[in-house]
């Protein structure tokens, strides 16, 4: 135990000095703000040309010289053919064509442009003309705009789950306000984060161990060590780079979003929205509300402690199934043949990740929060909308098994793979390493 | 010291060691030899419980190997090589931690080393600026930090330059001194003669001959002789042939002889002294190249 200590204390300080691994930990929780800040910076300064667009609108549901979006409508008397030629040479953006229609059974609008146009500008122009013909039906059938008004109705129903945990007494049930949006967004980025170190670090260790291999340090190492505490020492090491990693990340993301809110509190939200209607300011300040006090309600504790069991159980079972590539091939070229059917279920739980996410309970978001190949990804999918807990014990169980075995395996490639070169390595190579009884 | 016991060990596709035997005494210089491809580095491996054997045993102060006894083996494999992204010292304290060391007898030891391998304190270099050779010492401080009783070293003089390579023996020399056991392998036959003791040879998986360095040597002679001479020599019918004869110089001919079976060679050296004057006279003994060739051309006539 104590020369794997040594192997994974190498490996551990060797990753962690790297310049690399303190510049990509300090920043990478800062890219997304970044990012954020840089599209909401490009989209508040976009200050395009206006373009023209010909209104050919035989109804006058648009008036002359509107400026909609970037765009400004002149009405147009000319033949569409012309126009059309006018738009082939870009002396206008495009032509809109409102024919005599009925208000009750509108059709035949057309839209010309030389390239596609956007949605926004299209859905934009549509509901101008929709709010247009609505202003129309009211003053044909004589209704009251303002008993309009009154029919319409906003309900926004609270969702709540309820929990024996949460109560304070014996015989009563708790309840807590869930937010299916706020479970949707955390689960997908819990698995997403999962899925990230996965491939990651998974490559770090196959990376590591044909470094071994190829610069022939190996030899000297075993002789002192068994390959698979050598095997053992390595992934513990590249685990606990990992883990220190998401550990800093999480500090590092906690005090970014408290400054933050701080600093700037929901009222930031306001002015870096693209503001579009009333309505819409409404829904995203609740949903904000939302996940405030969604992040209030939720079990932190409880879901950062299965994070972590998640993302070392992930990351050993395919930590231990890279080692074993690593040990085999003898550079990064012949690794990949090896690496795709290894990818292939971790690719695959991100492609799972909407089914789980839309039906959490469905019998196929259980099997695949509980098949250990995809466990790590989906289970932490699944956690945010509440999972029982006898589901994550069995999955947990399945997963800590599968590891053991996943490291046993790896450990019967490894032992033959790391001494042997220049051999073309195929399953059935593979396979025979694995059955060896002596080497 | 250690005792090698009828091992034999077969890979997927072919058999690397037949039933070799070996014994290896305390404070001697063993050389294992062999072309490449032989089975020298499966048994190596084999000492070092890097790959277990199909058959037999290994002893060690006759007592069966532990995996202890393995970690105290200071072993320098064919495959070496050093992390490039480390620093000298860095290295050697985890190879020495690695063997059991404390941090403060690393240190002392590699300074030693430093010394004897006459290079400056390395420690705080990194190695991937270290010259092939300068990487090769340290790989060799690397094997010995822990003043291990046994070395096994494997090809240890492949891509030293000579004048490492004389240093290296230099000290492998002072270690048996010391008293320390050391096992090399080697398919450089020419290597050998000044260093080993003992030897043996392996050729195609099976041993093909095991000794003293000095006896084999005397077993493998042939009776053949090199003189120094005034006159021409004519071959005699009764007691030897001439195999070749040049004149080096006026009055001085070298010529080789080959005695025939069962004769004396002080009956042909007084024959020949009748009327020639003998200048000098060598039995020609056969370097291990040439022994070696010999026993693989036994073997396969057998």
């Amino acid at each position: 135990m104590d020369k794997i200590w040594i192997i994974l204390e190498r490996e551990y300080l060797q990753r962690v000095k790297k310049k690399s691994f303190i510049l990509s930990t300090i920043l990478t929780p800062l890219i997304f703000p970044i990012f954020i800040a840089i599209t909401v910076f490009v989209l508040s300064t976009e200050e395009s040309e206006e373009r023209v667009i010909a209104l050919l609108d035989s109804n006058n549901f648009i008036e002359d010289s509107t400026k909609f979006q970037n765009n400004i409508f002149l009405k147009s008397d000319g033949k569409i053919s012309d126009i059309q030629n006018l738009i082939d040479d870009g002396i206008i953006y495009g032509a809109l064509e409102i024919p005599k229609l009925d208000i009750y059974n509108p059709d035949e609008l057309r839209f010309y442009s030389k390239n596609v146009p956007g949605g926004d500008l299209i859905s934009g122009i549509e509901s101008l003309i929709e709010n247009k013909i609505r202003e129309l039906k009211i003053q044909d059938l004589k209704l009251n705009e303002e008993s309009l008004e009154k029919l319409r109705t906003r309900i926004s129903m609270e969702t709540y789950s309820v929990d024996s945990d949460l109560s304070s007494g014996t015989d009563k049930v708790g309840v807590k306000q869930s937010n299916s949006d706020v479970a949707f967004g955390l689960g997908y980025f819990n698995g997403f984060l999962i899925y990230m170190f996965v491939f990651i670090y998974g490559s770090f260790i196959l990376q590591s161990v044909l470094d071994e291999k190829t610069s022939k340090v190996v030899e000297v190492i075993i002789s002192s060590i068994k390959p698979t505490q050598l095997m053992m020492g390595k992934v513990l090491g590249v685990g606990a780079v990992a883990f220190t990693q998401i550990f800093i990340w999480i500090i590092l993301v906690t005090s970014i979003s408290t400054f933050t809110s701080m600093y700037f509190g929901i009222n930031s939200y306001e002015t870096t929205q693209i503001v579009q209607s009333e309505e819409e300011i409404n829904n995203s300040k609740e949903v904000v509300k939302g996940i405030y006090e969604m992040f209030g309600t939720i079990d932190i504790k409880k879901t950062v402690f299965i994070f972590l069991i998640y993302f070392l159980g992930g990351f050993f079972l395919y930590g231990a199934f890279f080692a074993a590539i690593g040990s085999a091939v003898d550079n990064l070229q012949d690794a990949s043949q090896f690496t795709l059917p290894i990818s292939l279920p971790i690719i695959a739980s991100l492609m799972f990740m909407g089914i789980v996410l839309n039906n959490p309970e469905g019998n196929a978001s259980i099997f695949l929060s509980m098949f250990p190949l995809t466990s790590p990804i989906l289970m932490m999918a699944r956690l945010a909308f509440g999972v029982p807990d006898w589901h994550l014990v069995i999955s947990i169980l399945i997963l800590i098994i599968s590891v053991i075995f996943a490291l046993w395996f790896a450990g019967r490639i490894y032992r033959v793979g790391i001494l042997t070169s220049g051999s073309k390595i195929t399953y059935k190579l593979l396979w025979k390493w694995f059955i060896m009884k002596n080497y | 010291m250690l005792s090698v016991r009828n091992i034999s060990k077969s890979y997927v596709d072919h058999k690397a060691l037949d039933n070799v035997s070996l014994d290896i005494r305390k404070g001697s210089i063993f050389g294992l030899l062999g072309p490449n491809g032989a089975g020298k580095t499966s048994m190596i491996r084999i000492i070092n419980q890097i790959i277990n054997q199909d058959e037999g045993e290994i002893f060690i102060d006759e007592k069966k190997i532990t995996y202890d006894d393995v970690r105290k083996i200071g072993y320098m494999p064919e495959e070496r090589g050093l992390y490039k992204k480390m620093k000298v010292g860095d290295f050697l304290l985890f190879m020495g931690k690695l063997k059991g060391l404390s941090r403060d007898k690393c240190i002392d030891s590699a300074a030693d080393w430093f010394e004897n391998l006459e290079v400056s304190n390395w420690w705080k270099k990194n190695i991937e600026d270290l010259s092939k050779g300068m990487s090769q010492k340290v790989q060799f401080i690397s094997t010995v930090i822990h003043n291990p009783d046994l070395i096994i070293l494997d090809e240890p003089f492949s891509g030293f330059d000579p004048v490492n390579a004389n240093l290296v023996k230099k000290n492998l020399l002072r270690l048996k001194e010391e008293g320390k056991t050391i096992i090399f392998s080697t398919h450089r036959l020419e290597s050998v003669d000044e260093l080993c003791d003992h030897l043996a040879m392996i050729n195609n998986s099976k041993k093909i001959l095991d000794g003293n360095t000095d006896e084999i040597k005397m077993n493998a002679k042939s009776d053949t002789y090199i003189l120094k001479h005034d006159k021409k020599i004519e071959s005699n019918d009764q007691l030897f042939d001439v195999i070749s004869q040049n004149k080096l110089s006026r009055n001085v001919y070298e010529s080789e002889l080959s005695l025939k079976k069962g004769k004396s060679y002080r009956n042909m050296f007084s024959e020949i002294s009748k009327d020639i004057e003998i200048i000098s006279f060598e039995q020609k003994v056969p370097n291990m190249n040439d022994i070696f060739i010999m026993k693989v051309e036994e073997g396969k006539n057998g």
